[in-house]
């Protein structure tokens, strides 16, 4: 039974690579999907093994010490092992980057992404603001919301990569935007702040698959003969990438700590990891010692 | 402006295209919105250089906040960000598929970048040919395999790799250990972290051509005659004297007194100015200087000269090494102030001249080092674009460009 519930936003500020090994397809190393609705995550079991590796670190605790042992569990002879008292969810998209021919680049979602979040939302006791106007998807199947002051109109469409939409502007959508920006973006991001309720547009369910599946960052790389300077035989690959401007968040759940001697109940628990963790600048997925993979974690929300 | 239906995409894009006048994503442009050329080659230029051109409208405070927030990630990972220029044109990404022939690398925001692989395969390069030069092995990738031996402790290629350790001098021994642990080996990840190299101002990309005489001869068609005809290709590049940051991070803690951390930065710097990145680097493009150093504005290095230091097999590290590690500038101080302005005077045989500003009617001093555009020599009354800094009370100009 979990007792503490919150909600951590990742913020994508360099490509980030959460790798399912090699892909059959068109990429050679493409990233962790939802199986059904196709959309991009990080599976739970990273998530919570980064949370381990930075809680330990920055708190200087040695990987079996107490501390460690009763927030993430141990592995053990019969008798010996116990659960851990945080359980990390997926991380999923909420907001996914595209180019747009006005305001340089559009923050894109859709009503389905919105459901799912305003769902985990409800259940760490954080209040989201949806508007029934949204709940009906518009007709018109080539119709997107924007704010009543969107930068992405450019003239009467707004056009993302080749494809236009038409416009629909609803105060809902600033509204959802502020709050993200409030909510999910670290405070001292003043210029993107501002920018989320501008550039924020809520897309048609099928366009918004279409971006997420086929829109995110695909990397070619060559390995050249130091010799020669030519590529290598056999030494050209491609990587898929979540884009910068990525947000995804993830439910973190809690309990009181099952280890004996530590008397820590699922608040406790949560705080570790919130004054560990919140603001906090955390490295997610492969490619590390190319810089990718570069978040600021938040933390919002502690219902109980 | 290419005709709407030249456009290869939907209808109503295309004209949304034709009759919005502030784009600001050139990328966007230069992948989505290129003309079909199949029919009439010079369309292929007029589509580069509505790129160009749209390249010179690019949001400059998104560049801002990018920057800030990319400093921000750097110093998490416990790097110093430092600035080169590009000596000359600069162009990544040539090869990528393109509809307009030939690549370039465009961020998602329309600013050229260089990825953080590259910067780290420049830097990894430099470092082979350091060591090459000490060890004068039969080929370097012989020596990159050594080096990159993997395996535990008592494996067979890790044997092999001590063993070869062991016979060289001490000074290889510690480079070739600092090599493994700055780069790291398929079995062990690297400690050093290579970002992305991101413009530190709005840049300018200008067209260039390349114009093979034998196409036929090219293709394996027909022998090298003359009357093939020459085909131009035109591509983009980044204009010369374009400030980008580059940072050298480090995983975990920082070793003592940051030595290796700092190597791996200097052999970075030497690989960005001695052998260069990007496409084309044989003919003189993608070389990065460092920015003119205030204190000794006529020390400005000079590529020949380290070159012809570097020919020579080095005895020691320290000279060795090169020297142009430009420091750590912190970001705001170094950041010069654009200025537009017109020139009273130049003299090309000194090389000084002066120039007023436009808005101040101040006047100012400026010599040839300042002067972007290799053998340029502006005339009186030429309208300028240049770049100055404040220090010890004096005002500076760093840098005179074509307005």
């Amino acid at each position: 039974m979990f007792e503490a519930k919150t909600l951590m936003f990742i913020y994508v500020e360099t490509p980030l690579h959460a790798g399912s090994g090699r892909g059959l397809g068109a990429v050679d190393l493409p990233i962790q999907r939802e199986r059904v609705t196709h959309y991009p995550i990080i599976q739970s079991s990273g998530v919570k093994g980064k949370i381990r590796a930075e809680v330990r670190q920055r708190n200087g605790w040695r990987d079996d010490s107490a501390e460690v042992t009763a927030l993430f569990g141990k592995a053990g002879e019969e008798g010996a092992s116990a659960a851990g008292a945080i359980a990390p969810g997926d991380a999923r998209v909420l907001l996914f980057p595209v180019r747009s021919l006005a305001g340089v680049f559009a923050w894109t979602t859709s009503l389905h992404a919105l459901a799912r979040f305003q769902r985990e939302c409800a259940l760490v006791g954080l209040n989201f603001p949806w508007l029934d106007g949204l709940s009906e998807p518009p007709e018109d199947p080539a119709t997107a919301l924007i704010g009543i002051n969107s930068a992405l109109k450019a003239g009467e469409s707004v056009v993302l990569e080749e494809f236009s939409f038409r416009p629909q502007p609803n105060e809902a959508v600033a509204r959802i935007g502020e709050w993200i920006a409030q909510h999910a973006l670290p405070p001292e991001y003043t210029y993107w702040q501002q920018e989320l309720p501008r550039k924020l547009i809520i897309l048609p369910e099928d366009y918004f698959r279409d971006f997420i599946t086929h829109g995110t960052e695909v990397q070619t790389h060559v390995r050249l003969d130091p010799d020669k300077k030519t590529v290598q035989t056999g030494a050209l690959w491609t990587t898929e990438s979540l884009p910068v401007d990525t947000l995804l968040y993830a439910p973190l759940m809690a309990t009181r700590s099952r280890v004996d001697g530590t008397k820590w109940s699922a608040g406790d628990v949560l705080n570790v990891l919130r004054e560990t963790l919140h603001g906090q600048r955390v490295q997610f997925g492969g490619d590390e010692t190319t810089g990718q993979g570069w978040t600021t974690v938040t933390l919002a929300g502690g219902g109980q | 402006m290419p005709n709407l239906l030249d456009i290869p995409i939907p209808l109503q894009s295309a004209q949304t295209f034709r009759d919005h006048k502030g784009i600001t994503n050139p990328g966007l442009i230069f992948d989505r919105f290129a003309p079909d050329w199949s029919g009439q080659a010079t369309l292929k230029k007029d589509g580069l250089e509505v790129v160009r051109s749209a390249a010179e409208k690019a949001d400059s405070a998104l560049l801002q906040g990018w920057n800030a927030r990319w400093e921000a990630v750097v110093r998490a990972a416990n790097a110093e960000p430092f600035s080169l220029k590009t000596d000359w044109r600069f162009i990544a990404g040539l090869g990528r598929k393109g509809s307009l022939e030939v690549g370039f690398t465009f961020h998602r925001y329309g600013f050229p970048i260089l990825p953080g692989s590259s910067v780290k395969g420049i830097a990894r390069a430099w470092a082979l040919i350091e060591i090459g030069q000490q060890v004068n092995p039969a080929s370097l990738k012989k020596l990159d395999e050594i080096l990159s031996a993997d395996g535990d402790r008592d494996s067979a290629e890790r044997r092999q790799y001590e063993a070869w350790k062991a016979q060289q001098p001490k000074v290889v021994q510690g480079l070739a250990d600092d090599f493994r642990g700055i780069f790291g080996t398929t079995a062990a990840a690297g400690r050093a972290v290579f970002f992305d190299a991101i413009p530190a101002r709005v840049p300018k990309l200008e067209l260039d051509v390349m114009n093979p005489h034998f196409p036929q001869y090219y293709r394996g068609e027909a022998p090298p005659t003359d009357w093939q005809s020459p085909v131009p290709v035109y591509f983009l590049t980044v204009a010369p004297g374009v400030s980008f940051w580059f940072a050298v991070g480090w995983r975990g803690a920082l070793d003592a007194g940051q030595q290796l951390r700092d190597r791996a930065k200097t052999w970075l710097v030497a690989g960005l100015t001695e052998l260069g990145a990007g496409a084309k680097t044989s003919a003189g493009y993608g070389y990065f200087v460092p920015p003119p150093q205030l204190a000794q504005p006529a020390a400005v290095t000079s590529p020949s000269v380290q070159t012809a230091q570097m020919v020579q097999p080095a005895p020691t590290i320290s000279s060795a090494t090169p020297t142009p590690v430009p420091g750590a500038p912190s970001m705001p101080s170094e950041e010069p102030v654009w200025r537009t302005g017109t020139v009273r005077e130049y003299q090309p045989g000194p090389g000084r001249g002066r120039l007023m500003d436009d808005e101040t009617g101040d006047e100012l001093r400026f010599d040839r080092e300042a002067i972007t555009e290799k053998g340029w020599s502006p005339g009186k009354k030429h309208k300028v674009h240049y770049a100055v800094v404040h220090r010890e009370g004096q005002t500076l100009v760093v840098e005179v460009r074509r307005a």
